[in-house]
């Protein structure tokens, strides 16, 4: 079978290292990897614990198809309760770290407790070590991977790792793997730093076995062949996700200057295209596509800054290729900054992935804080001089930096946008669910992403969910709280494989996903008894977020966006209509009126015995 | 005949006179529905194009109808997600 | 007829599909440190390079084995390793200034590329092409 069976246990607080066996039954009732994890959290920390304290549990976990000839098996995840939040955090990575970890022999390592010094984990198959990380501390992500391979004089260690943003405790920090991989949201990164624990490395050598190989070979071929000839495959391969910003323009959907607008003039300048013509000093900014492990897509950036470009013109040692701009980034830089100089995002980005920050948490407090300076609720006395105003995209770099680096002003934004403008007194500017920032998709022309916003788990997020369908076809609330019911447990299920969700988008359905597990693992789970697993996934986090003092109340979006009409594209003059869809949504889910799991539906998900107040 | 511009993203942009580009000016017989102009430029006539007609999404049964005229800004994207 | 593969870099996207389905090829297992062509990548990964055994025409390794397991296969040109006669001296893994045989702990001998007796699976799964089984004669300039 192709999980490990084994779970590598640390306690940084006595250096205890312990390996116990997987929990066969809840591996079948949660599949791997984010659900599995999930269920261990909940078993294992009191939801209401700080998540910067020690009593906060890290969990990074792989799933049964992580390191198999699956498409894009590289995957892992981080769950732990995240600072950015309070709420459960499930951070997914690709790179080629997760499959190392799983090659080691464990499906998930479990760490608890805090080290009294700054300290990394040392993962070769059985020999599992916690090293001392005082000279590492203050290390850059990238000097950190570099140094580690070096020391252990082993190019083939896998490095996960937190730069300066994780170890000053910046809400948003996330974990690095692989150079430009990451743990992203949620603030996974601050709780390592929490807890002193600079980075794992990671290397195995003992491989993954599946139940039935070639039953599995057979479906890795035709869906790899699926995959091939699909449409949308061939984009991710040649564009990446930046086609989205022209599409996304022209919807009018696109959140520009901190949601004052749908639409941003300055699109042409760092979209796809512009990432792939030669400027006017020769210079082109996309060079080649990367694949994470596994992976038959490659959608994966990597370009390079102008060296002509004021960021770097006396910073040679950026004058290299690194992981380039992908929607998500482009847009939480650009659009959302007022910003159109290419070259100043991809620098930012570039950053981002040196110091361990998570670009779309950090373009939305940069803009939240741009919008207070430019009502004036700031000054430049306050921002160490820089005029952030939107547009300036000097702002930008500086602040990427400063905030990286926890200096100046950059200690304020590293509190993320809530904590920032409710600092300035002025909570409404910071758009945000439950604390997190907006992924680049505005909920006013997106009805549906706007549910799914205010209703996941981990904040407002664009993953856990996939209604782009019906939001493009009809831009009002009706008949989009099923949809996103029924995309928020087949994504929980998806993301509890060990494969990406990108999958989903480039062919597969499915009936291939559930043919892969069960041909590697050995169980045989029907279509009915997989969708379960999925929806009981999503309810244990539910059922995290509500121990944790979390209720209906929390499931909102900022005013702005169900008050202010969007102001262009194809949904001017629409406000989000989610106060029509939530109750159609705690219904459609068997949820009360207050969004608890009503007794009937925790029964039927086997979870009889979970209630919001005792264990 | 009328003159109408249409913008696309991704690989749609192969699909345009020019080659690969991301808009172009495209001249029609008056009556031209956008399942023609699909027809016309080559792409596949599938139901999961976002289509957008002057600030409008065209839904899937109003693409046959001749809705366009003069001067018209036709987006044609291809099913996109993700970021 | 000999063959061998050849590796285009700029094709690589550097996703380590080849390793796997080496090392399943030849133990059923997905494990990429049991494969013998490996990936190797530069500057944050702008670069992937697969590194596989080239089937010397003066294969030094075959030339230093003291026991005659390595032996060229005349029709695939390959030269390959009879398990039964390797002693898991590691003689080989010295001698072969590419570095492309390794000694594997788990079984006491050698694991060297023997071009899967003329079908590679690393060839077979690229998604990219940047691995391509092909005839040594017409491919003078392999990389």
């Amino acid at each position: 079978m192709s999980w490990q069976g084994k779970i590598l246990r640390v306690d940084l607080t006595s250096g205890k290292i312990t390996v116990e066996d997987l929990n066969m039954d809840w591996a079948r009732q949660y599949v791997g990897e984010r659900g599995l994890a999930s269920k261990y959290l909940l078993e294992e920390m009191d939801p209401k614990a700080d998540p910067l304290g020690a009593d906060n549990v890290l969990i990074f976990a792989t799933g049964p198809l992580t390191g198999t000839m699956a498409s894009t098996s590289g995957r892992y995840c981080v769950v732990t309760k995240g600072p950015l939040t309070g709420a459960i955090a499930c951070s997914n990575s690709g790179g080629k770290f997760g499959a190392d970890l799983k090659y080691a022999g464990y499906d998930m390592v479990i760490i608890t407790g805090k080290s009294d010094r700054p300290v990394y984990l040392l993962i070769e198959d059985d020999e599992v070590a916690l090293m001392p990380a005082d000279d590492l501390w203050g290390s850059t992500v990238w000097e950190t991977e570099s140094w580690l391979k070096q020391r252990h004089n082993n190019q083939m260690l896998k490095v996960a790792s937190i730069g300066l943003a994780g170890e000053n405790l910046v809400r948003y920090a996330c974990i690095v793997n692989d150079l430009h991989r990451a743990a992203g949201r949620s603030g996974v990164g601050a709780v390592m730093g929490s807890k002193n624990l600079k980075a794992i490395a990671a290397f195995g050598s003992k491989g993954v076995k599946v139940s039935d190989p070639a039953r599995f070979m057979r479906v890795v071929s035709d869906s790899h062949e699926t995959m091939q000839g699909h449409r949308s495959r061939k984009q991710f391969t040649k564009l990446g996700t930046h086609p989205m910003l022209d599409m996304m323009n022209n919807f009018g959907g696109l959140p520009t200057r901190n949601f004052d607008d749908t639409r941003f003039d300055g699109v042409d300048k760092i979209n796809a295209k512009a990432s792939h013509t030669e400027n006017a000093n020769g210079h082109t900014n996309f060079i080649t596509n990367k694949a994470c492990f596994g992976c038959t897509i490659a959608c994966g950036r990597i370009a390079h800054i102008d060296e002509k470009h004021f960021s770097i013109i006396n910073r040679k040692e950026y004058w290299h290729a690194s992981g380039g701009l992908e929607y998500e980034t482009a847009y939480a830089f650009g659009p959302l900054c007022g910003i159109d100089d290419i070259d100043a995002l991809t620098f930012a980005g570039f950053l981002m992935n040196e110091h361990g920050m998570d670009p779309i948490s950090f373009g939305g407090t940069l803009a939240a804080a741009m919008e207070l300076f430019e009502k004036g609720i700031i000054g430049s006395d306050d921002t160490d001089g820089v005029e952030l105003k939107f547009g300036n995209s000097e702002a930008l770099t500086i602040m990427a930096e400063k905030t990286g680096k926890h200096e100046g002003f950059g200690k304020v934004l590293g509190l993320g946008s809530r904590a920032m403008c409710e600092k300035y007194g002025h909570g409404e500017i910071a758009m945000q669910v439950k604390g997190q920032e907006f992924a680049g998709y505005d909920s006013r022309a997106l009805q549906g992403m706007g549910l799914g916003y205010a209703t996941s788990n981990r904040g407002a997020c664009h993953l856990k969910h996939d209604t782009f369908g019906p939001d493009m076809e009809d831009q009002t609330g009706s008949g989009k709280a099923d949809p996103c019911r029924v995309s928020q447990d087949f994504t929980a299920m998806l993301d509890s494989t060990g494969l990406c969700l990108f999958t989903a988008s480039a062919g597969l359905k499915e009936p291939v996903f559930r043919e892969l597990l069960n041909a590697a693992c050995g169980h045989e789970w029907s279509e009915e008894e997989l969708r379960i697993c999925g929806e009981r996934i999503w309810t244990i986090e539910r059922m995290f977020n509500l121990k944790a003092g979390f209720t209906a109340k929390d499931d909102t979006l900022p005013e702005r966006l169900k008050t202010v009409p969007a102001p262009s594209g194809t949904a001017k003059g629409k406000v989000s209509a989610l106060d029509e869809m939530l109750p159609e949504y705690y219904q459609l889910r068997g949820w009360s009126s207050d969004g608890v799991p009503l007794a009937g539906t925790l029964e039927r998900l086997g979870l009889a015995d979970l209630t919001v107040d005792g264990k | 005949m009328i003159k109408i511009t249409v913008k696309t993203g991704g690989l749609l942009g192969e699909h345009l006179p020019t080659g690969c580009d991301d808009q172009a000016v495209l001249e029609l017989q008056n009556g031209t529905s956008i399942n023609q102009v699909l027809e016309k430029l080559e792409m596949p006539v599938e139901d999961f194009y976002l289509i957008i007609l002057n600030d409008q999404v065209v839904p899937v049964d109003e693409r046959a109808k001749p809705l366009l005229n003069e001067g018209a800004e036709l987006g044609i994207y291809p099913p996109l997600k993700g970021g | 007829m000999q063959t061998h593969l050849v590796i285009d870099p700029q094709k690589c996207t550097g996703c380590e599909q080849c390793e796997m389905a080496c090392s399943f090829e030849h133990y059923g297992i997905f494990n990429p440190a049991r494969s013998r062509i490996r990936v190797f990548e530069f500057e944050h990964g702008r670069l992937a390079i697969p590194c596989a055994c080239t089937q010397c025409d003066e294969a030094w390794c075959m030339q230093v084995c003291p026991t005659g397991a390595l032996m060229r296969n005349a029709v695939t040109g390959a030269v390959e390793l009879t398990a039964a006669k390797c002693v898991g001296c590691k003689v080989c893994t010295i001698a072969c200034p590419y570095g492309t045989i390794s000694y594997n702990p788990q079984n006491g001998k050698v694991d060297k590329c023997d071009l899967c007796g003329g079908d590679p699976a690393c060839a077979r799964i690229c998604p990219t092409g940047a691995i391509q089984y092909e005839s040594a004669n017409t491919q003078g300039d392999a990389q």
